[in-house]
């Protein structure tokens, strides 16, 4: 019994404040504005394209399935915008298996000019379906059609990991 | 002593022809005439730098070396930097933290209130939030430090790791910084911090260190 008590003890002062590493292998990709393909709507560019081939979805031998997908993509958008905050979206789909979608204003707050900042991460098995990715950056709302605000520059972190973890 | 003497001959004969012909060339170069003419004209006139031949070499060759600061090895990189479609491939350590994962920082404010209490009181704040783990494998390498996250609460989120450090504010968080620590990051400290003392109801943060796989 005190045995067991202690074995618990153990346990629960681990279970309550550990964290965990997941270790991964996979690639990063770092994009700027000019990796981007502008999209046109009447004349005006209400967002950004990339397309980016993914080299990570391939059946394992050793694990005798396909892996698990972690994709986390962080970017920052800087921007120029009149009075009104501009809206905008940022949305990542993976041969046509959606990953995920986030959103975010540019506004001006005490005369300076907050970026977007946009976090997107996902754990999925896509079964070696995921083959390129798209990332896809927008204007939204009525900033879509506000010729006054504009996307000055785009960073964009984008890693797909491999849990190997198993 | 024969030979050494014709050796002799031979070798003065040899620099003075060579002073005769540098002689011919610096003839056929008329100085009055160049001066007169414009930059311009010299380079349409004379358009051939070979200095072997008896022709001006155009003196504004110099300006045009000032243009050709890019090397071609710089355009190649800059080319390249355009292109960029391949991925690095990395491998490393991803950790996902909640709100559970931390342990709340508590502050001690003392009011004091004269006019009703003879004592001043001492009130026990909620100021942030903390959490430390530990990191393996930092042999002073490059390392890529990715860290992302979002709160329903507005803070201040510091990230400290040996020699690398980072912060970001808001109710979400983007740090990425390609980093060598030297060895040093062996325990990582996640700090978050906020005036008003509501606690957010929800915390997620995702913390990737990895490495590039060459």
């Amino acid at each position: 019994m005190k045995k067991l008590t202690t074995a618990l003890a153990f346990m629960l002062s681990f279970g309550a404040q550990a964290i965990e590493p997941i270790y991964v292998g996979g690639e990063q990709y770092s994009y700027t504005m000019s990796d981007f393909t502008p999209v046109y709507a009447n004349g005006h560019i209400v967002g950004y394209d990339a397309a980016i081939p993914v080299g990570v979805d391939m059946y394992d031998d050793f694990i005798g399935d396909y892996p698990e997908l972690i994709f986390d993509v962080s970017g920052e958008a800087v921007g120029t915008t009149d009075g009104s905050p501009m809206l905008m979206d940022m949305s990542v789909v993976c041969s046509g298996v959606d990953i995920g979608y986030d959103a975010d204003v540019v506004i001006n707050r005490r005369g300076r000019l907050i970026p977007a900042r946009f976090s997107i991460y996902n754990r999925t098995k896509t079964n070696g379906e995921c083959q390129e990715l798209k990332l896809r950056i927008n204007k939204t709302g009525s900033s879509a059609t506000n010729p006054a605000a504009t996307i000055d520059a785009l960073n964009v972190n984008l890693i797909v990991f491999l849990n190997l973890s198993f | 002593m024969k030979t050494k003497l014709i050796l002799l001959i031979f070798s003065a004969l040899t620099i003075l022809s060579f002073r005769a012909t540098a002689s011919t060339e610096a003839l056929t170069v008329d100085a009055s005439s160049m001066l007169e003419l414009s930059a311009q004209e010299l380079a349409l006139r004379y358009p051939c730098c070979d200095r072997y031949r008896d022709r001006y070499c155009d003196i504004r060759i110099e300006a045009l070396k000032e243009y050709q600061s890019v090397s071609p090895k710089e355009m190649v990189e800059a080319a390249k930097a355009v292109t960029m479609t391949s991925p690095i491939y990395i491998g490393g350590a991803r950790y996902t933290l909640n709100k559970s994962s931390f342990t709340p920082v508590y502050t001690t404010r003392v009011i004091y209130e004269p006019c009703l209490m003879p004592e001043p009181i001492t009130v026990n704040v909620l100021t942030g939030y903390e959490a430390r783990f530990a990191v393996y494998g930092d042999y002073s390498q490059d390392l890529f430090f990715d860290i992302s996250g979002r709160s329903d609460k507005s803070m201040n989120l510091s990230v400290s790791c040996g020699s690398f450090s980072g912060s970001d504010s808001g109710t979400k968080w983007v740090v990425s910084k390609q980093q060598n620590t030297g060895g040093s990051c062996k325990s990582m400290l996640v700090k978050y911090s906020f005036t008003n003392s509501t606690a957010p109801t929800a915390i997620d943060l995702n913390i990737m260190i990895s490495e590039e796989l060459n």
